[in-house]
Formats: C-alpha cells, structure tokens, sequence
C-alpha cells in the first residue's frame, strides 16, 4: 500500500544543534528539507519527520582568512550565480556558472548548495563544479563535525556517504590560485536552456607560462555519481597546452567515463560527449588562464 | 499530524494559518485563501504556472511546504492590481495581446515582475532568461518578451 | 451570402488589433478555469488505472475500498461506454452503433479501470490503494508492424486494423516511367503530446432534478452533449455543457477525454451529488491522446524540367488502443497531401494499426504534419537533384486557384500560396543564402571535415510548405450557429457556442458583429460558451471558428442589421435601402440629418410603442460554402553543431494566406505559437514509451520550448482575400505548425548534407546521420 508523502510533523530548528538532536532523536524517517525543489518532487513515502534547515543561518558566503571561501549550505543558486566574490575567481568561478546552469529560475531561487550535494544526483550541476574546485564538505552530526573531502561524498546514484542525522552546513572552496581559472559546460537536449544534463563538465587547471600546473576535471551524468577524470588531469600536469594536448585529454576522460543509456542519451554518446565538453572546457578555461 | 502555526503577509494582508506539515504553499493560497490566480500545471516546479512573489523572489509554489513561508512576504496575481488599477505589466500584456490561453500569465507576470523591480532596464535576453521558468504553449513568447520590454519602458517613464 | 462586407467601409472594428475581451479577466488572474471551480458538496474522483499493456479484467475486489471513510461511489469503467468515434459517427442509427464500445478489457498501461469518488481526494486516492484487481493478462504488442502480422493478438475484436485505405490516381508505374528523378526514404514520426498548461483534463458533473450539467473544457460542448444524451439515455434538453475558460487544447479535447467527461457524469449519477474528477500532469501526459506516430514510405519522381510526375506513399499510422480520431486523421493526411500538389500518377495507401499504447488523436494539424514531414522532405530533395529552387518548383506544381484537388473535389478559391513563398523567402534572406552558399559538393566535404571547436557549426536554411482545410464542411457535420440581440439600449448581445481555447475567437467573432451592426466592439457581449444559452456549434477544431464561426456571426449580424433598417426606416420614414448604421446610429446617407441612434430606436420598439414591443434577434444556424485551403510557407534556419549533433533553430519564418486578418496581433500570435510548437515537434517533443509505459510523463522529460529556448520569429500575414469567408477570412491554428518540422529537416539537409528522416531529430540521431554519410 502507497500512503504518499504524508510527514506527521514538521520543525523548523533555529540552530545547528537543534537540527542535528531533531534528527536523532526522531531516527529513523526524520529527513531533512531545504529549498524543496528536489524533495518536493520526489515526495519520499518513508518521510515521518521534516526538519528544516533553512533558518539555521548556512546562507552566508565568507572569505576565510587563508584566503579560502566557505559557503554555507543553504546559499541558493541564484545567490551563488550572481556573487561577485566567486563569478570568475579562479578555481569558484566554476560554482557561480553551475549554478547559473541550474533548473529554472524558480527553482534556482530555491535550491540551496547543500541540497544539491546532498542528494547525490550524479547529474547534479554544483556538485560536479565543487568537485572541480576540490572542495571539502563540513557537516554537522551527532557529537561529530567532519569536513569531507568532495569526492569522498558520493557513494552512488541518490547516495552519499552522510549518516542520516548528518547535515550538511557548509563548503570550503582553496583560495583561488595565481594563473587558475575554470570553466563549467553543460550539454543538455538541444533547443533546450532548462534541463537536466545530458553530460556536464567542470574543469580547473593552473597555467606558468605555457605549462599546464594543475589540473581538475569533474563530469556529470557520465557515472553512478558525479566523478573525477583523474588520468585526463594528470595527463595534462606538466604538458604545454596544446589544441592537440587538449583534444587527447578529452579522449581520455572519455575513457575514464562510465556512462548508462537513460532517457536522455545513451551511453555511448555520451562517452563521445565527454570528449568533446572536456576538451572545449579545457580551451575555455585556458583562454581564461592567459586573459 | 501537528500542525505548525503560519504567519505570513498575504497580498498586503496578515494571516495567521495553522497548516499541516505536508501542504504545500499553493495547497494554502489556492485552497485555503481562495487565490485561484495562483494556478498548478505540474507539481513538479517545472510548468512556472504556481509562480508567486515570496519576499519579492519568484519561486514556485509548489515546490515550498506552506509551513516554510512563515514569517514570508508573498504576492499573488490577486495584489498586483489590489487598489484596482493594474500593473503596468498587466497592461502591457493586455495591450500587447500577451495573453491567449490565460494560463501562464499570472506566473509569468510575477517572474517579470520579480525581475523589473530589481532591473528596470533589462534585455531581451534577461526578460527570456527571467521567464524561461514559466512556460506558455500558446504565444511562443514573442509578444510576452515585448510586452515586458513595454512595460519596462513605461516604468522608467513613470519613474522619471 | 450577399458580400455584405462590401458595403461597410472603412472597416471600424475588423482588422484592428482590438484587446481580446477576456485579457482583463486573465491578466488579474480572475479568470476561472475548470481547476478552479468549486461546487458545494462535490465529491472527488480518481481513476484506478491498468498496470498491463492488455488484459481482461476478471474480477474486482473493493470490499476494503469501502471502508475507507469518504468513499462514495466506485464504478468499473466496464460499466461506462467509452467513445471510439467522432461526431461523424452521430449521422445515423447505424454509426452510432460504432460510436461507443463498453467492455472489460484494457488495451495500455492506463487505461481506466474504475473510478472512485469520495469526500475529498485522499479518501479516493486511499481506497484506489487498497482495491484489488485481478486480470488475465494478454499478449501485448507495441510495434504497429509487429501488430500487422501477429494473428494471435487481437486488440480488438476486429483484429488490430483499425481502417485501410488504397487511393490510385493516374497510372503510376507510367508517372514513374517519365521521371528523371526518382528519391525514396523511409519517414518516421513521433508521438506528440498537446501538453496545454492547464492540465488534461478536470472536469465537474452534476446529476440533479433529472437534469445532468457538465463543465468540461471539451473543444466540442454540442458534441459531448450528444454524446451524453445518448449514453445516459436523457433529452439532450435536460443536459448542459458548460464551458469555463481553457488553459489550452490543440486538439486534446476535441471530443471528450478518455476516461473524463463520461466517467464523471456517470459518477454524478450514482452520487446525486456533484463530482469533480482532475487528472494529474502525468495522467494528462501518460492517458490522454496525443499525434499518431506515421511511419511512411515514400517515393516521387520528377522530370528534368520541373514537373512532378508520380508519387507513392505507404503509411503505417499507430493508433493505439484505441481509436478515436483516426480514420479522420488519416483522411486529412491524404486530402493535404495529394491534394497539394498536381501529381497527375499518385497512390496513397495507409492503414491504421492498433498497438497497446496510449491512444493517438486529434492534434493540430490532424494528420498533415506526419504527412508534411514526408511530402515536404520529398520536394525538397527532387529540388535539389534537378538543380531547381525549391520555391520555383513548388510554384510549378501546386494546386492554385479555380483548381479541384482529386480527393474531396474541393475547388481552391483564395490564393495566396505564391505571395507567402516570396514574403517568406525575402524576410529568411533565401535568395542571398543561395547565392553565397557553397556548391552541395562542397558541403559533403564540409560534412565530413573534422571539426574542431566552434568550427564545427554548420549553417542552413530550409524550407516547407504546405495547404490546410479550414473546416470540416465536406467530411463532417459541421455547424455554426449565432444569435444576435440587440438590446434597449442599443448594447448587443452574441450567442455563441465557439469554443475559445484561448486563440481569441470570442473576440474576433465579437469584432464581426460590432462591425456588421455599426457599434463599438465594447457595446457586444459574447455569451459564455453554454449549451444551455447559445445555438449548435460544432466547436473548435480544423481552424474553424474564425471562418464558420465567422460566417454564421456575420449571418446573424446581418439579420439583425436588416431589421434594424426596417425598424429605422419605419421611424425616420424613409427606406431602408437609403438607410445605414455607423458608430451606433442609424443614418440616411444622403440626408445626413437623418438619423436615430441605436438607444432611441430601440426603447421606442422594446417599450417606447406599446403596439409593438418586441426585440430585435437575428440569427442563423447552419454551414459553410467551402473549405477554403490556407496555404503557408515556413521557412527556417539553422546551425548545426557536428561535434554534439545539437541543432539550434536561430531563426523561424511562417507565412500564412489567412485570406483577412480580422485580428492582426491574434492572427501574430497563432503564428509565433505554432511556429514554436513545431519547432518542438521537430526536435525535442515526443512521447518515450518503453514497455508500454510513457517513461516522459512531465515538462521534466518531455521538453517544450521555454522562452530562452525559442528563435527569432517572423510571422507574415498574407490575405488573399477569400470570397466565402467573413470579411475575407480562412483558418489559421492548425497551419502555423505543419510545416515547422520539415523546414528544419530541409535546413538541417542543407547545412550538413544529410537528410534527417525521423522525428525527433535528436543530437544522437544528427551525430549517427553524420558518420553514416561520413562512410559512404
């Protein structure tokens, strides 16, 4: 028997802790909700509980003092899309047209980075920018606080590897590097501005001189989870960036892919799509590095 | 079930609201106060058709819980033209011929509003980007863009 | 009709771009649509629908339904006929008999197996959990082909096809015999859906003091109420269809909707209560009909010269479980498409298939976008194999002005084909594209080229065309009717059961009769669309309000003009004849000090003179002269990404021989909808079914276009003038899309080489089309 989304209660917590003790003390069927734009959607049956986290203050965006940015979790997309510390700067600047790339305007109003990640859409357009920009996830559970490493969140499709009284309270981006700079591109079906991705890419690399210093590229939709295309970086550590350097890079990354047929592509287009969006980040990221 | 206490400002009016933890906010506004300009095309925040103004930002909603808008602003179709002149909006879409169907509108007219309060001079392309939210099936966008431009110039005209 | 039209100059109120009556009431968000209405003491209904592509419904178990609090009625769609017809079934006992079938199968995943209606929408929902079905599952079959040669599935009792038809013009293999050029290609489209904002379908019934009310935002009101008369058994008198305003149609609720209006009136019966039954965005996407996939094969010849000798076209039309608009459908794809173009050798054979998916129907266009896609795709690669402008060789061959087509005999009165082309190619920049693009030989080598950043994109333009009905006056019943009261006060009410989906023919029809009677358009009030206040109609479908609607307004307007005259000349004592109105007032026009206006005249008639006290009513019920043609011309280009396969429309042109814009931003409007609309049909919009199930049911997945999505769009309003039609008007919804797709898929040919041939063209279909022709 179905008995659809039917939470008994709802609180909204005013506090960190408080949100973190209403889940544990509930267990079981507690969930947390944010901007609602993915819960909302999915109107999860086993729901008992709602916990909101939207009034724990996670809406602010500060520069730290070694020069890293934290983001709190329940900054939105549209605030991240618009914030002039990170449109542009180095390695954040991949999180700011993420989420520009992001669902609707309405949604983007609403969705919150922490939700984003939390969820573990291998599609999901922030988290494939924050794995790019190698960032650590704070979280906030019961007696613990861990900052876990981005590519250590994903578990699989919809899992993450956050204990269910676990939330997430904020990110912390590295401070942006002399020569960096990132881009961000998502494929989705043509003629089409609002959609999931069919296959997305966010990539990071640091350029002296000509030579590639540093390198990070992300991909979405191309996996169980948001992931890592470790040996096209390492690849290009150390090369001089050429248009064929750069192509061979998006070769392997497609490689690196482990994609699935669904409904909006098949799996070997999108390998092909890989190559093509990593290597055309790749060029877009490094005529930032020389501008 | 506990039901959480709602306050909110409703089209400039203050209501008080005891609503359940699974309603969402256009279950309240459409059910409950009787905003049927308010309309719901999907459930899922894709169609834009339950678009309101909360603390002056589009949303769509459907996608809120009625109990997160507490403390909120909010602003239907039903206020814009309260005092019972319309919105310079309003009336460029009914000059423009903006309007077929009907069913869009009224969210559509929020998202451009939620824009030209924060940017009276907008682009083409930020008036599309602004309501790419909000679906129409009938105009093809064409006359909405112009009567948003329309409205955009006689607002800086009034401004003035 | 006496061209009455002629004598009102200059035209005051037709032709302007008059606000649409109903804006107001839109854009203050008080227009009430069939979501928002609200009867005290309503039930509410949900559907139990079938998990299985095709079974039997063996045996019902709702003992546990009925406890739950709240339940009220729980009916088997087994007990309720469904409509597998249309309204052309209503013409005799004989076809009514094919009109309606009741049964205890299912035939897709979805289709209604009971109905509940309770308190309110959890108690339904909570019983339809708890009811237990038990089927005898069936062998299904998905694949119209499969369906074709499997005789041990049987959809139907007649087996699974639905109709057949075989049209031979000429003699074929002697067409072909003279050909230069013959081309052939397999086409193939997709499933459409009309996905209206407002969704698919809510409707609300009411059975009390032995008279049945329905609102439903049915295109057809007089139809439906037939089909409720005849189903319930009642005097179509005791029944009324009530029209609310409609977010949207396209041809989605030309009929009723499967499972909606009958299901609910049926429950209100049992209630005695009113029930409200509202299907979800997925029950609308996933249950309801949508545009019949074709796959057609298809082979034309033409001489060196230009001319089209032969044509051979094979259709497979996937109907579905069920047929409702079908045989109709296909009827329109051989009338628009053989009636087009003068192709003296010509067969067209089609067979409509039964499968077990969600059932096809009526969808802007009916029909002639499936066949256009082909047609269009055809002329355009005999064009360029010949070395000819596809415009000069459409012009060549096509059915103009005083011709008859060969199937429906229609003759073409109004023609405007020509200045659509030359306006259309002129606004595109055809003739300078040609003449700076790059011979096709170089092209191919462009094609194959490897690409490297955005110098893999790829411009082009193309073209399509086509013709399109206005009305069904030769292939259905096809009424309009109107009444015009002229009031005391010289105001106007119009009786009308136009259908206005949002179009804007309530206006328009609105703007016919201020004209006709001399007053201002705000002096006329339209009637809600209510089958209890206004006359026959057949309601909106083959773009045919503006025109029949037109007519029938313009008919009774004149009626009432010319008693107004009688009664004016009476008055003023002088003759009729001398005798006209203009800005509210009867004038001698060659005595100007002659005159009474409207007010005086009246009061003196309704209660001035006390011998005489009657109103003035004009009226007319009744059909069309024709069913003129609207040709268009769409004209679109394109940029193709050949490292992504992704096609970016950049810019649209639709040009349409309206005959007369009676509303010029409305006629605008049409056009930049449709030409979005098909821009979608080209590329984006179809249904996924993946074991019977629609696996797109939602905006998420099924992607229309949004505002940022759509290209530059250029309409062109073309009047010919049509000599049958209200002021010179013809149709216009239907055409504005047709030809969308096929003007993409010629302007992708011509940006790549490759000729796209099945619907969606998707990225991944582009990119294979590429390597295909990348290793010949």
């Amino acid at each position: 028997m179905t008995r659809g989304f039917a939470p008994e209660e709802y609180a909204a917590p005013q506090s960190v802790e408080e949100a973190v003790r209403l889940l544990v003390d509930h267990g079981p069927g507690a969930g947390v909700i944010a901007g609602g734009t993915d819960l909302l959607v999915r109107r999860p049956e086993e729901l008992e509980l709602l916990v909101d986290v939207s009034r724990l203050g996670l809406d602010g965006v500060e520069e730290e003092e070694r020069g890293g940015l934290r983001v709190g979790a329940c900054v939105t997309a549209a605030a991240l899309e618009e914030d002039v510390r990170v449109v542009g700067r180095g390695c954040w600047g991949v999180l700011s047209e993420a989420a520009a790339a992001l669902g609707t305007p309405t949604v983007r109003n609403r969705a919150t980075l922490g939700g984003n990640l939390s969820n573990g859409s291998p599609a999901a357009d922030l988290a494939v920018a924050v794995l790019a920009a190698e960032g650590k996830v704070e979280t906030a559970g019961s007696g613990i606080r861990r900052f876990i490493p981005i590519e250590k969140l994903f578990r699989g499709p919809g899992q993450t590897c956050l204990h269910p009284d676990e939330i997430v309270v904020a990110v912390h981006l590295p401070p942006p590097q002399v020569g960096e700079a990132g881009a961000f591109l998502k494929l989705r079906r043509h003629q089409t501005a609002v959609d999931i991705a069919t296959v997305s890419t966010a990539v990071v690399v640091r350029m002296e001189g000509g030579e590639c210093r540093h390198a990070r590229i992300a991909l979405g939709a191309v996996a169980g989870t948001p992931m890592l295309a470790t040996e096209a970086a390492s690849f290009l550590t150390g090369k001089e960036l050429t248009a064929d350097v750069v192509r061979q890079a998006g070769e392997i990354a497609a490689r690196e892919a482990r994609p699935i047929d669904d409904i909006r592509a098949s799996a070997s287009y999108r390998r092909q799509m890989v190559a093509v969006l990593v290597r055309r980040a790749l060029e877009t990221a490094w005529g930032r590095c020389r501008a | 079930m506990t039901a959480s206490r709602v306050s909110m400002v409703v089209n400039g009016a203050r209501r008080e609201l005891l609503v359940e933890p699974h309603e969402r906010l256009v279950d309240i506004l459409r059910g409950r106060l009787g905003l049927l300009g308010v309309k719901e095309g999907c459930g899922e925040g894709e169609c834009g058709t339950c678009t309101v103004l909360l603390d002056g930002k589009a949303v769509s909603s459907c996608l809120m819980l009625a109990a997160q808008a507490d403390g909120c602003e909010i602003l239907t179709i039903e206020g814009l033209s309260a005092e019972g002149t319309l919105h310079p909006l309003q009336e460029a879409f009914i000059r423009e011929a903006a309007i077929q169907c009907g069913y869009c509108t009224p969210g559509m007219i929020l998202a451009a509003k939620a824009l030209l309060d924060r940017e009276l001079d907008p682009s083409e392309g930020a008036v599309r980007r602004a309501i790419s939210g909000n679906i129409c099936r009938c105009t093809g966008y064409d006359k909405p863009v112009k009567a948003i431009l329309a409205a955009a110039r006689q607002m800086r005209e009034d401004a003035r | 009709m006496t061209p009455l039209e002629t004598t009102i100059a200059p035209l005051k109120v037709v032709g302007t771009r008059a606000v649409r009556i109903d804006a107001v009431d839109k854009a203050t968000g008080h227009a009430r649509f069939a979501p928002d209405l609200n009867l005290e003491g309503m039930l509410h209904a949900r559907i139990l629908r079938s998990p299985h592509p095709h079974a039997r419904v063996i045996s019902i178990d709702a003992s546990r339904a009925w406890k739950v609090p709240g339940v009220r009625v729980i009916l088997p769609a087994g007990e309720v006929p469904r409509v597998v017809g249309t309204w052309f079934n209503l013409r005799s006992e004989k076809e009514i008999k094919k009109l309606f079938m009741q049964d205890d199968k299912v035939r897709f995943v979805g289709d209604p197996v009971l109905a509940v209606a309770a308190e309110n929408e959890e108690a339904a929902a909570e019983a339809l959990d708890v009811i237990n079905v038990e089927y005898e599952v069936l062998p299904h079959v998905f694949d119209p082909f499969e369906a074709l040669a499997r005789d041990d599935i049987k959809i139907h009792a007649r087996g699974n096809v639905g109709f057949h038809v075989l049209k031979e013009y000429g003699d074929l293999e002697q067409g072909f015999a003279q050909a230069d050029v013959v081309v052939e290609h397999r086409y193939v489209t997709s499933k459409q859906k009309h996905a209206s904002l407002e969704p698919c379908a809510t409707c609300i019934a009411d059975y009390s003091s032995g008279r049945l009310t329905l609102w439903s935002a049915s295109q057809v009101p007089h139809w439906v109420l037939m089909y409720l008369g005849l189903t319930h058994n009642l005097p179509v008198s005791r029944i009324r269809v009530i029209r609310p305003y409609v977010g949207g149609a396209f041809g989605s609720r030309a009929g009723v909707v499967p499972g909606s209006e009958l299901m609910c009136t049926f429950l209100a019966r049992k209630a005695g209560r009113p029930v409200r039954l509202a299907f979800s965005r997925e029950e609308d996407f996933s249950t309801t009909e949508s545009r019949h996939p074709f796959t057609i094969d298809m082979r034309s010849g033409v001489t060196r010269d230009g001319l089209l000798v032969a044509a051979d076209a094979h259709i497979v039309m996937d109907v579905g479980g069920y047929g409702t608009h079908f045989v109709s459908v296909l009827a329109d794809a051989l009338g628009t498409g053989v009636g087009f173009y003068r192709v003296p050798n010509y067969r067209f054979e089609g067979t409509c298939v039964f499968t077990n998916k969600v059932l096809g129907g009526a969808f802007r266009g009916y029909g002639n976008p499936q066949f256009n896609f082909a047609q269009e795709q055809q002329i355009d690669a005999l064009a360029e194999a010949i070395g000819m402008d596809p415009i000069e060789l459409r012009i060549k061959n096509y059915r103009g002005a005083g011709e008859v087509d060969p199937v429906f005999g229609v003759q073409v009165g109004s023609d405007g084909f020509k200045e659509c082309l030359w306006r259309g190619a002129e606004a595109i920049g055809w003739k300078g594209w040609r003449e700076r693009k790059p011979a096709p030989a170089a092209l191919e080598t462009a094609g194959n080229a490897t690409p490297s950043g955005v110098s893999g994109i790829k411009r082009g333009i193309g073209l399509a065309a086509h013709q399109h009905g206005t009305g069904a006056r030769f292939g259905l019943p096809d009424p309009s009717s109107a009444i015009v009261m002229v009031n005391v006060d010289g105001s106007i009410d119009l009786l009308t059961a136009c259908a206005d989906d949002g179009q804007g023919n309530r206006t328009v029809l609105a703007q016919i009769a201020a004209e006709v009677l001399g007053v201002r358009l705000e002096d006329v009030t339209v009637s809600d669309t209510d089958t209890a206040v206004a006359p026959l109609d057949a309601g909106t479908h083959g773009s045919r309000q503006t025109y029949c609607g037109g007519v029938a307004v313009m008919r009774a307007a004149a009626d009432a003009r010319a008693k107004v005259l009688d009664l004016a000349a009476e008055y003023l004592g002088t003759s009729a004849s001398r005798l006209t109105i203009t800005d509210g007032a009867v004038r001698d026009a060659e005595a100007p000090d002659t005159s009474v206006d409207l007010p005086t005249l009246m009061r003196h008639f309704q209660v001035g003179d006390f011998s005489r006290c009657h109103q003035v009513i004009g009226s007319e019920s009744g059909v069309t002269e024709a069913q003129p043609p609207v040709f268009g011309a769409t004209f679109a280009e394109v940029e193709v990404d050949t490292e992504t396969g992704q096609v970016k429309v950049v810019k649209m042109v639709g040009a349409f021989d309206i005959g007369a814009a009676i509303n010029p931003a409305h006629c605008e409007g049409q056009i930049t909808g449709g030409l979005t609309m098909g821009v979608g049909y080209a590329l984006t919009e179809g249904l996924i079914i993946e074991e019977g199930r629609v696996v797109n049911p939602g905006f998420r997945d099924y992607k229309v276009l949004r505002a940022d999505d759509v290209p530059e769009l250029i309409p062109v309003l073309v009047e010919s003038h049509e000599p049958t039609g209200p002021f010179g008007a013809k149709g216009l919804g239907e055409a504005t899309m047709i030809s969308s797709a096929a003007a993409i898929a010629n302007a992708v040919h011509d940006a790549i080489g490759v000729r796209m041939c099945e619907l969606c063209i998707t990225p991944e279909r582009i990119l294979t089309a590429l390597q295909e022709s990348q290793q010949r």
